[in-house]
């Protein structure tokens, strides 16, 4: 209790203190009633959870509704503008308030140009360091935990790490900045070196871009290595050579390291060659660190002097005319122009085969020598030959014939002229062609069905119809040439009618076809020699996969070709058809072919016998049974049959009548029959859209497409005319109004003057 | 022997590119530019029923027998079936690449036959009630301008200058080569000759069982239009159109020039001869169609 009153010094608070004030309110106002605001007043934590996301209803938008969507609407008159976000759009009132007391900047992990705050900004001022290229990429993570303790630390962007080197003495008299220069009345004068921590200048390289012209690998550079080899030395460049004398003296090291261990290299120490030795033990370059750092830094002084120069706003301006970003300029010199060169052109007696000519090899043809000649040659004593011993020379030949016929003849063709083997190539060349087309033209119907499911992507080229065009003519001359060849062609020009321009050959009508004209299949159980055009479903197997299908024994395989038969499309296939309308007619008990039977024939058979009987016998030759039976005599029915043969005739006399009718009930035309000659017929007024040309004309397919090439190449030339005409019409009016003018200017001046 | 114009029709704006007679010769069928298709009675001049539906010029016509259907095709590539009495449109076939220049009847209506610039002659079946072509002939290299059915025979012919014969029962093709562009093709009455027009400027008359040449037809002009010939109801005389306006008559034996028909004001490019009586029907790229009588 005592303590309570005194709390031990040892104590401490942790956290705002509540007043009474505060208590009280939030002890009697019930919970829900209870609420949170920012330090706005703004009411925080909405929504059904109410810990929810503080974001909109009365919070960051300005509406009781929040962000209500934006109505939408284009129309083919009116485009809806693309809506453009500012950066206020996504602000709230007290941080637009505050953009317009500071303007709007990107935060300093942004902008990696911008000073960074105001004490790095004095530092960079100041600092000497050459500028690190790696600082133009705007953007970086610094939520790296490393660089985040590196700037606790007090590293900054662009400094490179490591051992801090002393400054050098003698400052620079003339202060160089890099980055943005500040304008001069906000730049501190600060002459006083307060930095003494001058970065390690070596980690900040300084690089120069250069744009790559040349078709040399990446960082190859031809010409200067040659050089130092030649002279044996490199040049004090700072580029890391290694040294002509460490790579020729033989007791070095890395030789053998860079090499590889060749066979005859009998050490004992082979372990030391792979890779326990290091480069960095051996001298490589001819400058010492010292040196190439001094290098270094002249080159980074050199950059800084080119930018410098270019930095100040001089007026520079891109080619948009905007200022360049910030960190940027402009290059002082223009960037070479990539020369590109068209493709060779190839000529028309290109083959594109390779350039080999026989007749040269054969004329230079050495005697082929085997290693018995040879053997001759070199005045050995031959072998035993093993193959004439136990081979006869009978069967030595038949062996050689039966070579012959697997292979090459053994013996060379006489000599072909190159004509003749260039005729050779192209052919074969041909034949080739035309059986890949062979090849071809089964899947065609195939290739069409797949078609029809995709489209290709339509490139917009306005060229791609012309091309097209062109190919179709090309394709169709090609055509016509061949019809032209034709003998038939040739005899039908000379007029020999007859057997020289007529040729027979078989046709495949369709079994439908042949069932609706009535006759019979006429290659039905032959195989015909020219079917009309391959089938898809034939090519594919089709026949005999259903086959297989309908012959399987697997119930729910059947089952399921059944179900799929009963659901059936809605477009039937023809077999289907003509099976369908046999079962048709076998169950309404007529023969398909009774129609054409003739009632002569029935009554030269029926006709000697008892009417009675006949009545019984007789089929009912009708296909479609009479709705009522009449109870009338045989030979009445006889005659009733013979007046009706078909049903169309009786149809004909109904619609012809009915058309008569129809005539009748028209009003008297005003066009009736005109007097003959009546040639000055005023040429009548069309009325509504214009109608297609009239006539069809029988051309061919080429001449059309060759006519359409020419009425386009002819309205390109009539609408140039015409604009050279109006260019010209209008110089002249222009010529006539200037003389008219000063015509007049002159008749004023002597009006005046006189 | 003239032939003097009877009647004139008003016909169809934009050329009348086809004109038939019906069976009896009682009325008479047209189709045009103006797309549609038009029903005369030519002895009074009525026109009694007009068919509108094609989006394209009409180009050929053909007429079943008991007059209840008439079926047309042209240039948007579709064949429509007319009812001839109440004006519906019965079926409306499609399945050309492009512009169809002729369709014709098989004997009993159950099939419809039709050429087209698509190098394509189709086979369309009417009894049942698929809308895709039953066959697909491709044998022709270009433009299929006239096709004919004869009983089971089929006579075509191609801009590329042959005449195909296809005889379904035998299954067999007859090719006759003539050189020229066909544009015209008919069997005579007696189904033993064939009267073929071309480019030529020449009609032929050739005999159908070998293809000998019988007879040559000169003196009009025909280079350029589709112009269709025919014979006269007795196969005594042919027809043609020219290119000079004026319809041309043969003798069919002499092979001479009877009469040249005048009166049209542009090339007349369908002709269709009465079957009964000595009349002829003509129809011109001027719009009118004419009807002429033996005098």
């Amino acid at each position: 209790m005592v303590s309570r009153k005194k709390p031990r010094e040892a104590e401490h608070l942790v956290g705002t203190p509540l007043s009474l004030n505060d208590l009280e309110k939030t002890k009697n106002t019930p919970a829900w009633q209870q609420t949170v605001t920012d330090e706005n007043g703004k009411r925080r934590f909405h929504g059904a959870f109410t810990g929810g996301w503080s974001a909109g209803y009365f919070n960051s938008v300005g509406s009781k509704e929040g962000w209500a969507p934006t109505h939408y609407k284009s129309s083919r008159s009116s485009r809806a503008e693309k809506a453009q976000m500012r950066p206020e759009d996504f602000m709230d009132e007290e941080d637009r308030k505050q953009e317009l007391e500071d303007g709007l900047k990107a935060k300093s992990e942004f902008n990696s140009f911008a000073s960074k705050d105001k004490k790095s900004e004095k530092k960079e001022e100041t600092n000497d360091a050459a500028i690190n290229f790696g600082d133009f990429a705007p953007i970086r993570d610094y939520s790296v935990i490393g660089v985040k303790l590196l700037r606790h630390m007090g590293w900054r962007e662009g400094q490179a790490l490591g051992a801090k080197r002393a400054k050098k003495s003698g400052p620079p008299k003339e202060k160089k900045v890099y980055g943005v220069q500040l304008p001069e009345g906000l730049r501190k004068e600060t002459e006083d070196d307060d930095d003494d921590d001058v970065p390690a200048a070596d980690t900040a390289l300084a690089q120069e871009l250069v744009p790559k012209n040349n078709i040399h690998g990446l960082g190859f550079i031809p010409t200067n290595n040659l050089e130092q080899w030649s002279q044996g030395r490199a040049k004090p460049n700072g580029s890391t050579v290694i040294s002509m004398s460490s790579v020729l003296d033989s007791r070095s090291g890395p030789v053998s390291s860079n090499l590889g261990i060749g066979i005859f290299d009998d050490r004992e120490d082979d372990d030391s060659a792979y890779g326990f030795d290091q480069m960095s033990n051996y001298d490589q370059t001819l400058m010492s660190e010292s040196e190439q750092r001094k290098a270094m830094t002249e080159k980074a002084k050199e950059v800084k002097k080119v930018v410098r120069r270019a930095v100040p706003d001089n007026g520079a301006r891109c080619s948009d005319g905007s200022k360049p970003l910030e960190g940027f300029c402009l290059p002082l010199r223009k960037p070479e122009q990539v020369v590109l060169f068209p493709p060779p052109e190839i000529p028309d007696d290109y083959i594109p085969m390779c350039p080999y000519d026989p007749v040269q090899r054969l004329n230079t043809h050495q005697p082929q020598l085997n290693a018995e000649k040879r053997g001759q040659i070199l005045g050995e004593t031959p072998l035993p030959s093993s193959r004439g011993s136990i081979i006869s020379q009978d069967e030595l030949n038949k062996i050689s014939q039966l070579a012959n016929r697997f292979g090459p003849p053994t013996d060379l063709q006489p000599a072909i002229t190159p004509e003749e083997y260039k005729k050779r190539v192209v052919e074969e060349d041909r034949i080739n062609r035309e059986k890949f087309m062979a090849m071809q033209t089964p899947f065609q119907g195939l290739r069409f069905q797949m078609n029809s499911r995709f489209t290709e992507p339509k490139v917009e080229d306005p060229n791609e119809g012309l091309r097209e065009l062109e190919s179709k003519m090309r394709d169709q001359k090609q055509k016509k040439e061949e019809i032209d060849e034709s003998p038939q062609t040739a005899a039908a020009t000379m007029g020999f009618h007859g057997k020289l321009t007529r040729t027979t050959t078989d046709f495949t009508p369709n079994s439908l076809l042949c069932k609706r004209f009535n006759v019979k299949d006429p290659h039905k159980g032959k195989n015909p020699s020219i079917q009309a055009k391959p089938e898809v479903t034939e090519l594919l197997g089709g026949t005999e996969y259903q086959e297989a299908l309908e012959s399987a024994p697997f119930a729910f395989m059947e089952s399921g070709y059944q179900k799929r038969k009963e659901d059936g499309a809605p477009q039937k296939t023809y077999e289907e058809i003509v099976a369908e309308e046999a079962e048709e007619e076998e169950e309404e008990g007529v023969d398909p072919n009774s129609q054409k039977y003739s009632i002569d024939l029935f009554k030269s058979i029926f006709e000697s016998e008892d009417p009675l009987v006949l009545k019984e016998k007789e089929p009912e030759p009708e296909p479609e049974p009479e709705p009522e039976p009449e109870p009338e005599p045989v030979v009445v029915e006889m005659e009733e049959i013979k007046t009706e043969p078909t049903i169309e005739p009786r149809s004909e006399i109904s619609v012809e009548k009915q058309l008569q009718m129809m005539e009748q009930q028209l009003p008297p035309s005003p066009e009736r029959v005109v007097p003959p000659v009546s040639k000055e017929v005023a040429p009548k007024q069309a009325i509504g859209p214009a109608l297609p040309p009239s006539g069809v004309k029988a051309e061919s397919i080429l001449s059309h497409l060759r006519r359409e090439f020419n009425r386009e190449d002819e309205e390109r030339e009539k609408k140039s005319k015409k604009r050279k005409k109006d260019k010209k019409d209008k110089r002249e009016k222009k010529e006539k109004k200037d003389k008219r003018e000063k015509k007049s200017k002159k008749d004023k001046k002597r009006y005046r003057d006189g | 022997m003239t032939w003097q114009e009877v009647a004139s029709l008003p016909g169809h704006e934009g050329g009348t590119h086809v004109v038939r007679f019906n069976k009896n010769g009682n009325y008479c069928v047209s189709g045009g530019g103006d797309r549609k298709v038009t029903l005369w009675n030519p002895a009074t001049g009525k026109q009694i029923k007009s068919y509108a539906g094609h989006g394209r010029e009409v180009l050929d016509l053909a007429l079943c027998k008991d007059n209840r259907m008439i079926a047309s095709c042209g240039g948007d590539k579709q064949i429509f079936l007319w009812d001839v009495l109440d004006g519906r449109t019965l079926r409306r076939l499609k399945g050309h690449e492009n512009r169809i220049n002729c369709v014709a009847f098989n004997d009993d209506q159950s099939v419809l036959v039709s050429g087209s610039y698509d190098k394509t002659i189709k086979f369309w079946d009417l009894k049942s009630n698929t809308y895709e072509p039953i066959q697909t002939i491709e044998h022709a290299v270009d433009s299929i301008t006239i096709v004919k059915v004869y009983g089971v025979e089929i006579l075509t012919a191609s801009v590329d200058g042959h005449i195909r014969l296809y005889d379904i029962r035998k299954g067999e093709l007859e090719t006759d080569t003539i050189g020229h562009p066909v544009t015209s093709v008919t069997l005579s009455h007696d189904q033993n000759c064939i009267l073929s027009s071309s480019l030529d400027s020449t009609v032929r008359f050739l005999d159908k069982s070998d293809g000998t040449l019988l007879n040559t037809y000169k003196g009009h002009r025909n280079t350029t239009w589709k112009i269709q010939s025919c014979f006269s109801n007795d196969d005594a005389f042919v027809f043609s159109g020219s290119e000079d306006r004026h319809i041309y008559v043969w003798d069919l034996v002499e092979g001479k020039v009877v009469d040249r028909i005048e009166g049209h004001k542009d090339t007349p490019v369908s002709l269709s001869y009465h079957p009964t009586d000595d009349q002829l029907l003509s129809s011109s790229l001027d719009g009118t169609i004419k009807l002429w009588e033996k005098r």
